[in-house]
């Protein structure tokens, strides 16, 4: 963590950027549900209507409310959803590194869209060992072999479920 | 009665019973550590191989392995921040974090206690409940449903805290999601965008398998450090175990009243775990003496967790058992097997069969207790993973959000929908919006809508007017705008009595 007066800005600009999204996609699905059959569109209309206003006053409290006003409450409440807190957080990780990690991510999903799971995992898995983790070779090579078996023991052979098949294999 | 409670257990007792109910506990061991294959699928999996059992044998196998699951659900919950299924979701909240700041064995001993507790207190609750409850669940109509389901959601929402706007607008959001799909009503498209995917519904177990799980992976990715940042190396996960399990005790009365939640939601047809956690949760952390610790490692909030996950099984099987109304997912494939075994559900179940009911509270107390001790035997094992580094564990992890997505209706549709909760995920966490009201509207969602029309058509607005519905409104009210209330001048004044720096962090700079 750095400095305070960047931080004690920038949950806030994101917060009123989500919540404008949030009324966007509220007011887009409030149109579209008045051309909705009225039992069909009854509850979307609801839903929307009362997003609209939830999401405008979290503007408006944004806007006007005291400064910081969220940020100034004690930590009494808030997120409740088990991530990431305090000096441990992630997100100090530069452009890079973040760049990085999204490329192996979407990489991985990527692959397993053109070349299915039993192509794909012992792949990464030993490319992602031999770059990423900097694993001796002969490890890397033991991990994405047992990593095929147990694959295809577990669910192809054993569960007999459908695993991702490729759209090039 | 007493009768059919002995000759139920020496049903269960028999050699051919016992063998296959231990076979159901290691499938459902291996299939519950998996995330994405719940107790449902399992289920599914395995009821074709019960053709010519006899009925104990049948429900030993299929009871003993649906029961494993949860535990097991449990423990990828608490290890991996992947919850094993939707309704293990609110155990990663608490267990996580414990597991990062070093302390699996207190997590996994805390939530594996409260898992018995819950278990076993589940089952004494159907083997007293079974005649009574039957009155009960048919005087609760569609107006008390629906009060229900909104009173779930109302819990959810106040733990949002100080954030409570951001909690409404999240809950918003996610019944939105749930209303994407063709409407019940008239069967015309809603936010489908013409893509036939989306005709029926978004599946909630990617949404929960990327929302929790995948925002995680792509922290520990950032990290590339091991799970475990913290904790004294070397230092015995038993001796974490055994005060987990201390704590889980000293907190038995939590554990106690949680489970009553997930019993007594349990029973209610179609309302299922996804909704007792939160409500147990939320209760937790109302009485709690530090809520404010809740989502970073909370005893009180893994408890909570653990004990409704394991009782609501029991409390499903009520309605399953007395009435022929599945309770949950999982029940409506049991009710499958009652089939197969050649039972009926209903009056046969309480006095001509009455040892087979009594036969399966055995297997589900049995189960319950087989499958904490075989994970507190592996509990080395499994708290040694934390520690192992990412690098090692991101493949593996991936291929887990991958399968455990997928799995949900075999499309790879479904891995597109898990992204894009992933990347919801990760923007909750950074920006500090609340995830989990978002994953209950989305469960919610769909329930709220049939209930209301059901009030409607049955009642039109009279229904409004019930006293019992007037009522839960009011426990609606009291629950998303006054408990949160209560907390943060609870918080205000705590904060105030001792104004130490580290204590008047701005909540945006906690997560810069």
């Amino acid at each position: 963590m750095t400095g305070r007066a960047p931080h004690r800005v920038r949950p806030v600009r994101a917060d009123v950027l989500i919540a404008i999204g949030a009324l966007v996609a509220f007011a887009w699905g409030l149109l579209e549900a008045l051309g909705f059959p009225t039992r069909a569109g009854l509850v979307p209309r609801l839903v929307c209507g009362i997003g609209c206003v939830l999401s405008v006053l979290l503007l408006l409290r944004q806007a006007f409310g005291p400064p910081g006003a969220a940020a100034n409450d004690p930590p009494g409440g808030g997120e409740h959803d088990g991530g990431e807190t305090g000096e441990d957080a992630p997100w100090s990780a530069d452009a890079r590194t973040w760049g990085r990690a999204l490329a192996w991510f979407g990489g991985f999903f990527a692959c397993l869209w053109l070349f299915g799971t039993l192509v794909t995992v012992p792949l990464f898995a030993l490319a992602y060992l031999l770059v990423v983790g900097r694993t001796r070779v002969w490890a890397a090579v033991l991990y994405a072999a047992v990593a095929w078996a147990a694959l295809y023991g577990v669910f192809d052979w054993l569960l007999r479920l459908p695993l991702p098949s490729g759209v090039l294999l | 009665m007493f009768d059919g409670l002995i000759q139920g257990l020496l049903l269960v007792l028999q050699p051919e019973s016992l063998a296959l109910m231990g076979l159901g506990i290691v499938i459902g061991f291996l299939v519950g550590i998996l995330p994405g294959l719940g107790g449902s699928v399992a289920l599914a999996l395995m009821l074709p191989f019960t053709f010519g059992m006899e009925p104990v044998q049948v429900f030993a196998f299929l009871l003993g392995m649906h029961a494993v699951c949860g535990t097991t659900g449990d423990v990828t919950s608490v290890l991996f921040g992947i919850p094993g299924e939707a309704t293990s979701a609110a155990t990663v909240l608490d267990g996580y974090p414990m597991t990062r700041a070093g302390q699996a064995g207190r997590a996994l001993g805390l939530v594996l206690s409260s898992s018995a507790i819950g278990g076993l207190f589940g089952v004494v609750f159907l083997a007293l409940s079974v005649p009574v409850l039957r009155q009960a669940v048919l005087a609760l109509g569609p107006p008390q449903l629906l009060m229900l389901t909104l009173l779930g959601l109302a819990f959810v929402v106040s733990l949002a805290g100080r954030n409570l706007l951001k909690g409404f607008v999240m809950a918003c959001l996610g019944l939105l999601v749930s209303l994407v799909g063709l409407d019940p009503q008239e069967g015309v498209q809603r936010y489908t965008f013409d893509w036939l995917y989306l005709w029926d519904g978004i599946n909630i177990i990617p949404v929960v398998v990327g929302l929790f799980g995948g925002a995680e992976v792509i922290q520990l990715m950032l990290t590339k450090s091991s799970i475990a940042r913290s904790g004294a190396p070397g230092s015995s996960p038993y001796r974490g175990l055994l005060r987990g399990m201390t704590e889980a005790l000293r907190l038995g009365w939590l554990g106690i009243r949680s489970s009553a939640i997930g019993a007594g939601f349990g029973v209610v047809p179609g309302m299922g775990g996804s909704v007792s956690q939160w409500i147990a949760y939320g209760h937790a952390q109302q009485t709690a003496k530090h809520p404010e610790k809740f989502g970073r490692g909370s005893p009180e909030g893994l408890v909570a967790a653990g004990a409704t996950n394991n009782a609501k099984d029991a409390g499903a099987l009520i309605p399953t058992l007395s009435l022929g109304i599945p309770g949950s997912v999982s029940t409506a494939i049991l009710l499958g097997a009652f089939l197969i075994a050649g039972l009926t559900p209903g009056s046969e179940m309480l006095t001509t069969h009455l040892d087979v009911t009594f036969a399966m509270v055995w297997i589900i107390a049995l189960a319950n207790v087989i499958a904490v001790i075989a994970v507190l035997a592996l509990v080395g094992v499994l708290t040694r993973l934390t520690i192992v580094p990412t690098t090692w564990l991101v493949p593996f992890l991936v291929v887990l959000l991958a399968l455990g997505s997928y799995t949900a209706s075999n499309s790879m549709n479904d891995i597109i929908v898990m992204l894009v909760a992933t990347a919801v995920g990760l923007g909750a966490l950074r920006w500090d919006w609340p995830r989990v009201p978002l994953l209950l509207g989305i469960v919610l969602g769909g329930l709220v809508e049939r209930y209301f029309f059901l009030s409607y058509s049955l009642h039109e607005w009279a229904w409004l007017t019930d006293p019992t519905v007037i009522v839960l409104f009011v426990l609606v009210l009291l629950t998303a705008f006054v408990s949160p209330w209560r907390q943060r001048r609870k918080a205000r004044r705590r904060a105030a009595a001792s104004p130490t720096p580290d204590e008047r962090v701005p909540a945006g700079e906690r997560r810069p």
